[in-house]
């Protein structure tokens, strides 16, 4: 939260300044936009943001409101507009019929082993998962994301003992799939 | 910690490593619609069936999993994104609910540290130092009840004494459904006419711009509050 010691009136004199606020709005999408951007698509974050900033500041343009939306909007458009160059650039990628373009998908850091055994229990989890009935399946999935009880009670309007219920229950099916798999995390 | 802990926690660090380049597929949802959903602004319904889909989709589990670390660091007060990648931890014991507000003050520890703001600090303040409890603005509708169209009324705390109020009211996507300026009390009731296109059981976001006696102002955080 922070004050400003701007004239008292409660409005905001100025004209609509779309230059002005693509300034200030520019550093945050573009701090949340390197931190999202895959190293492969590092090359275009500037791209990226100047995407982002014209979709806020056509959000902005029917008030013509010279403030700065809130973090979560910003956040939004940086994430919506990140996945969407991702998405955009992977589908080039697979209609070129080159898997291997130098602005394609690097393969991850760390140790191969590691990477492998990681995404061996990925794909079991999901696996797993789709083994569950459909409401411990959400409920688990949203526990696997560190949504506390009470969050995902919330987001799937059940209660709160309902809700721990099905993660408890459905948390201890997917350690029994995975145990199955011969997977142990 | 339990031999489940253990595991359980290594699941989510598996899961907070899915990277965001995931394949998606044409049954995916738009980023926005998986925000909306991980931050709570789509009708309960929905987000159950969105999750039935995002469980099974590593592009769609990544997106949730960003969101929801956006959606945090900006709930709590306007943080910059910079927690950890991983989603906080916790077991599923008899602690649990401890654990988690725990790992939540936490999160709102590490965020604050982290705090940018989106309007440049005063002089003479810096970027970490929050707004002194006696003038922040906290909202008094809770947001998990719905509220009918004819009385949604919103009310927050004075924050300012001898301030005057100026609150937007806004949709998911920041279209302005209403305004109030100039307000001398800490209350506004929004017109029914400017819910005309809210659906029952969507979300509205608002927030409050104190001004001060002396010029001064204070900005509240954007609340929620959800149309009966």
């Amino acid at each position: 939260m922070v004050e400003t010691p701007d004239p008292p009136s409660g409005e905001d004199p100025r004209p609509w300044d779309p230059e002005r606020l693509a300034a200030e709005i520019r550093p945050h999408l573009q701090r949340t936009v390197e931190r999202l951007c895959p190293r492969w698509l590092r090359p275009r974050c500037d791209d990226i943001v100047q995407v982002a900033v014209l979709r806020v500041l056509r959000s902005r343009e029917k008030t013509e409101e010279n403030r700065p939306p809130p973090a979560a909007f910003l956040w939004k458009v940086a994430l919506a507009t990140t996945v969407d160059e991702i998405r955009r650039a992977t589908r080039a990628r697979e209609s070129s019929g080159d898997g291997a373009l130098p602005d394609g998908p690097a393969p991850p850091s760390g140790e191969p082993d590691q990477q492998f055994a990681a995404r061996e229990i990925e794909a079991a989890i999901r696996d797993c998962l789709a083994r569950l009935a459909p409401r411990r399946r959400v409920a688990v999935w949203l526990y696997l994301l560190g949504h506390s009880i009470p969050e995902a009670a919330g987001l799937l309007a059940f209660d709160e003992k309902q809700t721990e219920n099905l993660i408890y229950r459905g948390m201890a099916d997917l350690r029994n799939c995975l145990r199955v798999k011969g997977l142990k995390p | 910690m339990s031999v489940d802990e253990t595991a359980d926690r290594r699941l989510r660090e598996i899961l907070g490593e899915v990277p965001l380049e995931g394949d998606a597929t044409p049954d995916c949802p738009s980023p926005e619609t998986i925000w909306d959903a991980a931050s709570g602004l789509l009708p309960p319904g929905r987000v159950g069936s969105l999750g039935e889909h995002a469980a099974g989709c590593r592009a769609c589990t990544a997106i949730w999993r960003e969101a929801t670390i956006l959606t945090r660091a900006a709930a709590t007060g306007g943080g910059e994104a910079r927690p950890s990648r991983r989603p906080p931890t916790h077991g599923m014991g008899i602690g649990w609910p401890l654990l988690a507000a725990l790992a939540a003050t936490l999160a709102v520890t590490i965020v604050g540290v982290c705090l940018f703001q989106l309007d440049p600090p005063p002089a003479g303040r810096t970027a970490v130092q929050r707004e002194p409890e006696a003038r922040s603005i906290r909202s008094l509708v809770p947001e998990a009840a719905p509220i009918a169209r004819d009385e949604f009324q919103l009310r927050w705390t004075e924050g300012v004494a001898g301030a005057r109020y100026r609150v937007q009211v806004t949709t998911a996507d920041l279209d302005l459904l209403a305004e109030g300026r100039d307000l001398g009390s800490p209350e506004f009731l929004v017109p029914v006419a400017a819910l005309r296109d809210v659906a029952s059981g969507e979300t509205v976001l608002w927030q409050v711009e104190a001004v001060a006696p002396d010029g001064s102002r204070v900005t509240s955080p954007t609340f929620l509050a959800r149309l009966r």
